[in-house]
């Protein structure tokens, strides 16, 4: 054997031998846990946490060596501690998965909480990172198995709360296994005790998700994906993500496209997140075998469900709505339904056709997360076409006017005015979408954004109505209004990445073009230049005349993408 | 593996806190002696004897102490072996310092030493180079060739360890590695050699890296009594390597 005399390195062993010892906090629970653990060989001290102090121990009578996580119960009432405990230890007993450090037993006495665990030999991912920087091939190694493991727990209601690599351990294969499911939610639920505890809790507090601080007790599994965010960025990085998060890619020399995935994580709104582990596990794999980066300008349908709960989506469930409406106010306040043209049935079942994947999508649920938006920005436009074209034919003729040319002239109105909400979003969003596909510059993609603006503005030059002529600065101030409502809704990258946001610019365009109809109808409908349209003196067609506007209008500028919908490719080298 | 709390240290043993008998008492005294003659050595070198009168000094203290009253001299719950076992040895200077002036009175025949515990000179001088530096007290010698003395007997169970677990090779191959980290290109190549995956390799490291820092725990125990902190005595060690480490800047 040779030895090296660097004293540096000899002192680094000295110390960590001399971290090994128990210090008085491991020696007060050692002997608090040790009578009650007559089956077991107490031996050294594994490691220590906010919570408690591991022990590895000999399990004589089954003759193997285990790991004994023992708790001082914090201060309060015990009972409900108690009981807490033996629920989440019950629970965590039931997790079988490699991915994760199976529960032997639990107990409790006076002072005293301890779990029986398996031990793993092997390191903890904090111990590996402190000793060096993990390659991106190791962190992407290891980040799947991480994913499995809290995907199998997700699957049965259990959130672990607390991942970080102290709670990581690699085994002696390269296998991960995680443990402490569930144990923070024993330490004290408010974020209070959390700050005030010791340092290692408050190192925790780095891979808490922002809702984890603001509201324990509502957190749900997307608290860990933000933490397995974290840690992603840190196993990548070497440093934990903190303040305006610079992209993996400009700390290290690392596939860009992991970006996305890390920053996504650590979006601040769940919503906003990876709804699922494997979502995210999918993406990692398909970084990690690197597959073509055709995914990545393609937005996947687990995305579109973030933003359908985000209120972005609530087109779709708008157009069904107004289907329901559609069919039973619009022809039945006709001359009942034979008054209905047989095109408005064709509509309809077209309707009805082209919304089965779209509401299937919505249904089937997690396994769809690589359904590529495209596929429903398509249908998209067609729902909101039909659905207007059924309004426009539910009128009954007959009602309108004697001579029956009503009917021709609302056609046209109800088709112009499609065009004119109907093209900005074609333009805008679908236009983007092309000049993304294409890596067109920020240039080309802002062009067609304003030509989508424009057309909004031709649009409602062309819909100003009549009432407004007498005042001096009416028209103007309307035409004013609906561009800058256009203009609004064009740009929300720049207002920020909240779901408020999102929703925001739709609302407000809807109700403002809902306003400005219920006007314009409530006045006398009259539309100006291109078509002299008559009135229509009824407040039920009024209202769907507006619905169908305000949904059009929604629907449109809704698609014309955000930053999360569709995330422009990075560009390798692009600083 | 016995409960750390009851473990009873080789140490525990000799200073007779436990009830057993003085065979079993001087047995484990013999093999703390055997293990720890080379500091003595050093720290006699350190004070200026010569290579043979230093051996024949450790010869003559483990003689005094395993051949005739060494254990009667040890009171019971005695702190630390490394501080009695230089006590001792300086009382046995004098001892002899003594003995030689009453033999210069006429008076006795010098003591012929049996070798109590085989001590061998080379090694000897071996660990006084090492743990020498100019500027060096005896005593921080001595501390600094007993540090030396755990992280080989710690290195010495690892190697035994991991033959007995079939982990000869991996010992070997990873060896190294206790003693400077080893870069990504180091690793890559062991990797390789070894057949594990990147990580694993990772893990393979720490584990023997915290396995050897057990040992010296372990190892450390065994010169303290039960009640003894080995935290401090490992301190107290670290400060006689610290003293080095800013002294070889």
């Amino acid at each position: 054997m040779t030895e090296t005399t660097d004293p540096n390195v000899t002192a680094d062993h000295l110390r960590a031998a001399a971290d090994q010892t128990d210090d008085a906090w491991a020696r007060d629970l050692r002997e608090r846990v040790a009578p009650q653990l007559a089956s077991l060989e107490l031996g050294e001290r594994l490691g220590q946490g906010g919570m408690g102090v591991v022990f590895r121990a000999r399990q004589v009578d089954l003759d193997r060596d285990v790991a004994v996580k023992v708790i001082a119960p914090p201060p309060g009432d015990r009972a409900e501690w108690s009981e807490r405990f033996e629920r989440e230890a019950r629970a965590l007993t039931a997790l079988e998965h490699p991915g994760i450090v199976a529960i032997h037993g639990f107990g409790e006495a006076d002072d005293v909480a301890w779990i029986v665990m398996e031990l793993v030999d092997g390191a903890s991912l904090r111990a590996l990172m402190d000793a060096d920087a993990l390659t991106p091939d190791e962190a992407l190694s290891i980040a799947p198995q991480l994913c499995a493991a809290l995907e199998y727990a997700h699957e049965r209601g259990i959130v672990h709360r607390d991942v970080k690599p102290e709670n990581v351990l690699v085994d002696g294969t390269g296998r991960v296994k995680l443990v402490d499911f569930g144990i923070a939610k024993l330490a004290g639920d408010d974020a209070e005790t959390r700050l005030t505890r010791t340092h290692q809790a408050m190192g925790t507090l780095r891979y808490m998700a922002p809702e984890q601080l603001d509201a324990p007790q509502s957190v749900d599994h997307r608290a860990d994906i933000y933490a397995l965010g974290v840690l992603l960025y840190e196993m990548l990085t070497g440093v934990v993500p903190q303040g305006v998060i610079a992209p993996p890619s400009k700390r290290v020399e690392v596939d860009v496209r992991i970006d996305e995935v890390v920053l996504r994580s650590l979006e601040r709104e769940p919503e906003q997140r990876y709804q699922r582990v494997a979502d995210l596990a999918e993406r990692v794999e398909a970084i990690r075998k690197g597959d073509a980066p055709r995914q990545h300008d393609e937005p996947t349908m687990d995305q579109v469900r973030a933003e359908f709960l985000a209120g972005v989506r609530n087109d779709a469930a708008l157009v069904f709505a107004f289907l329901l409406v559609a069919t039973l106010i619009g022809p039945r306040t006709a001359s009942e339904f034979d008054a209905v043209e047989p095109f408005a049935l064709l509509g309809a079942a077209f309707l009805v056709l082209l919304s089965l994947p779209l509401a299937f999508a919505f249904v089937r649920g997690p396994r769809l997360g690589t359904v590529p938006t495209s596929a429903v920005r398509f249908i998209t436009p067609f729902l909101m076409l039909g659905a207007a074209m059924l309004f426009a034919r539910s009128f009954d003729p007959n009602e309108v006017e004697p001579d029956g040319w009503m009917i021709r002239r609302l056609s046209i109105l109800s088709e112009a005015t499609l065009f004119f909400m109907i093209a900005p979003f074609l333009t805008a969003a679908l236009g983007t979408r092309v000049a993304r596909r294409l890596r067109w510059g920020p240039w080309m993609q802002g062009t067609i954004r304003w030509a989508g603006v424009g057309l909004c503005a031709f649009g409602a030059v062309n819909s100003s109505p009549a009432w407004t002529d007498p005042f001096l600065w009416g028209q103007s101030a309307f035409l004013l209004l609906f561009l800058i409502v256009g203009i609004y809704a064009a740009f929300p990258r720049d207002r920020g990445r909240t779901s408020l946001g999102h929703h925001r610019r739709a609302i407000v365009f809807a109700a403002a073009g809902l306003v400005a109809m219920m006007i314009s109808t409530g006045v006398s409908i009259a539309m100006r230049l291109f078509f002299e349209v008559v009135v229509v003196e009824s407040w039920h067609r009024s209202i769907a005349y507006m619905a169908a506007l305000a949904l059009a209008a929604l629907g449109g500028f809704a698609g014309i993408g955000s930053p999360r919908d569709a995330p422009d490719p990075p560009r390798r080298g692009a600083r | 593996m016995t409960d750390v709390r009851f473990r009873t240290t080789r140490w525990t043993l000799v200073s007779g806190a436990t009830s057993v008998d003085d065979g079993e008492r001087s047995r484990a005294l013999e093999e703390l002696c055997a293990a720890y003659w080379p500091p003595l050595y050093a720290y006699l070198r350190r004070r200026g004897r010569a290579p043979d009168e230093a051996s024949d000094l450790v010869q003559g203290l483990f003689h005094v102490l395993l051949e005739r009253d060494g254990l009667a001299r040890i009171e019971a719950r005695t702190g630390r072996f490394r501080s009695w076992l230089l006590t001792a040895l300086r009382n046995h200077e004098r001892d002899v310092r003594d003995h030689a002036h009453a033999q210069r009175r006429g008076s006795g025949v010098p003591a012929v030493p049996i070798d109590a515990v085989p001590i061998d000179a080379a090694a000897g001088e071996r660990a006084y180079q090492v743990a020498a530096s100019s500027d060096a007290d005896p005593v921080v010698v001595f501390e600094r060739a007993w540090v030396r003395g755990v992280l080989d007997q710690a290195r010495s169970a690892l190697l035994e360890e991991s033959i007995a677990k079939g982990n000869g090779d991996l010992f070997r191959c990873l060896e190294p590695t206790l003693d400077a980290a080893p870069d990504r290109e180091e690793r890559a190549a062991l990797a390789e050699r070894l057949g594990l995956s990147p990580v694993a390799l990772r893990v393979a490291i720490h584990r023997m890296r915290e396995r050897y820092r057990a040992l010296i725990l372990a190892v450390v125990r065994e010169t303290l009594s039960t009640n003894e902190d080995p935290a401090s005595e490992l301190d107290a060690l670290l400060s006689a390597v610290s003293e080095e480490s800013h002294g070889s800047r």
